[in-house]
């Protein structure tokens, strides 16, 4: 088997006192959906921003393809080709959502500009869901709208990896099967995917395995089935009483 | 490049050529006054470009501008005029970078206050150095330079400016500096090098702000800090700036022209209340055109 397209070893980071990613290792295969579960405050959030760059970790190693990433600064890895959206959408609100669009393809490993982005831009749109919206400014999106936006604008960077932070919350029912089959799609693509997720239901049907943190650390990994029945992830959500 | 960009460029060549014949057609006053239109021009345009764009408002305008003025005054006694301009540029463009340095993580308000702090410091810098180490208060500047070549410079100087905001509206590095001012944070995120992009933008903008101050410099033909470095010229740049509207870059000199007429008529009429005006019509824009003339134009036509 060759190396995995993301390996992750021993990351860790503190603030202060506070060790919020200790020793944290997972990989992600090409094609593969990998999910990184855990409770509110357990660390997911502070391990995407390690392995983006938006953060730089004190120890351990981030490789994308066998290269080292650790260390560089946030579009250094995003133009290496890790993209990845945020838990609270962060979009470019008083422009266009094609101009959103083109902008996650005009700087990165893949560049394109010009007339060449714009019918880019208007096909990840359609694919998506949003050609009708092009023209509209980004923040007159509707919620679930705006997160479809800024997948579409990490997609136009034609990642190799894609983080995705809590992509799925506050989705209705109807709108959360709409998007796990458009993550599936993206899958189906090739897409590499590393979710942050806490909607179970989503985790069960697209995860092909599963990290589980708590408290800055790994405590569990392997299958989304397994590792949801294992006692020490159930504690850890939910406390000794229900283990 | 599309009709409508070609015919916009159409249109400011055939402007800049009807400009250029305005010292041979018109009276000393008229030159004075334009002059005074070129300057701001200038300023604003240079201003609406960076801090328009990004929306980092600075308040530093004028310490580049004083840079430019202080060239002159030292450098002209020993250096062929072209040289003259270059230092100042260059003098103007290091200023630009270690302010840019030293603001990296600063946004908001405290870039506001940061970069008006830092033109009041230099001021007080060569106004003791002036007083303790040369002993004088002010410098005389006699060079041989008519008002109108005066003219000609500056107007060249904007068409320069003009070609780097055309340039800019097109370019990868205009759209990663348009996305910085909506969020730095996704913009980094889209691979965009936000802190090379910023630097680059604010040194090349207050590059010609320096040149500015020096080309006006042997007009006044005295200068001390208080004129050069006159931080009236930093407010009454963003107010032009903000009335003619920063959404483009061609945008600030609308808002340059009405003002500087009336600048000009205030400080006739009511010299003591000039500042009193300024406040004023700095709150009139603020209320009732949030996105300038432009804006407003703009909005105008699509009612139509």
């Amino acid at each position: 088997m060759s190396a995995p397209l993301l390996q992750v070893d021993d990351l860790s980071r503190r603030f202060g006192g506070l060790k919020a990613v200790e020793g944290l290792s997972l990989h992600v295969g090409q094609g593969e959906i990998v999910g990184l579960l855990g409770p509110n405050g357990s660390g997911k959030t502070t391990a995407l921003n390690l392995i983006s760059g938006a953060l730089q970790p004190d120890r351990g190693s981030v490789k994308l393809d066998g290269h080292e990433t650790a260390g560089a600064p946030n579009f250094k890895v995003a133009r290496l080709g890790i993209a990845r959206t945020y838990q609270l959408v962060r979009l470019f609100k008083t422009m266009s959502v094609l101009e959103n669009v083109m902008a996650g393809m005009s700087f990165t490993h893949e560049r394109r500009f010009g007339a060449e982005a714009h019918t880019d831009a208007l096909e990840l749109l359609e694919r998506v869901g949003l050609a009708a919206r092009a023209s509209q400014r980004a923040e007159d999106l509707t919620y679930i709208d705006q997160k479809r936006l800024e997948l579409a604008r990490c997609l136009a960077s034609r990642p190799r990896v894609l983080l995705l932070d809590e992509w799925l919350a506050g989705l209705n029912p109807t709108e959360l099967l709409q998007a796990i089959e458009l993550v599936r799609s993206l899958k189906h693509d090739g897409v590499s995917i590393l979710m942050v997720e806490h909607v179970l239901e989503a985790v069960r049907s697209l995860c092909d395995h599963c990290v589980v943190m708590n408290a800055g650390q790994r405590i569990a990994t392997g299958p989304a089935a397994a590792v949801l029945a294992d006692p020490e992830v159930v504690r850890a959500y939910l406390g000794d009483d229900h283990a | 490049m599309t009709s409508k960009s070609r015919l916009f460029l159409a249109l400011s060549l055939a402007a800049f050529i009807a400009l250029a014949f305005a010292p041979q057609t018109g009276n000393d006053y008229t030159t004075s006054l334009l002059i005074n239109v070129l300057l701001y021009a200038n300023l604003a345009t240079a201003w609406g470009i960076f801090c328009g764009t990004t929306r980092f408002i600075s308040l530093a305008t004028v310490a580049f501008f004083g840079v430019g003025c202080y060239s002159v005054a030292v450098l002209s006694e020993f250096l062929p005029w072209p040289a003259v301009l270059a230092v100042a540029a260059l003098l103007g463009g290091a200023l630009a970078l270690a302010i840019g340095i030293c603001t990296l993580r600063l946004s908001g308000m405290y870039f506001v206050v940061f970069s008006f702090g830092i033109a009041e410091l230099i001021r007080q810098l060569v106004t003791w150095y002036e007083s303790k180490v040369v002993g004088s208060v002010g410098r005389y500047v006699f060079l041989e330079i008519t008002a109108a070549q005066i003219y000609w410079q500056l107007l060249a100087l904007l068409g320069l400016l003009w070609l780097l905001g055309a340039w800019l509206s097109k370019s990868r590095l205009g759209f990663a500096l348009r996305l910085i001012g909506e969020d730095e944070t996704a913009a980094r995120s889209c691979g965009i090098n936000t802190v090379g992009v910023r630097l680059a933008v604010l040194t090349a903008t207050a590059m010609f702000m320096s040149v500015t101050g020096a080309i006006v410099a042997p007009r006044w033909t005295y200068i001390e800090p208080s004129i050069a470095f006159n931080s009236l010229v930093s407010f009454q740049v963003v107010v032009m700036a903000l009335l003619g509207g920063v959404a483009a870059f061609y945008g600030p000199i609308l808002g340059v022209v009405p003002l500087v007429l009336a600048f000009e008529v205030l400080s006739k009429y009511f010299p003591d209340h000039f500042s009193i005006v300024l406040g004023a019509i700095f709150l009139v824009i603020v209320y009732l055109l949030p996105r300038g003339l432009l804006g407003a134009s703009e909005k105008f036509w699509r009612r139509r």
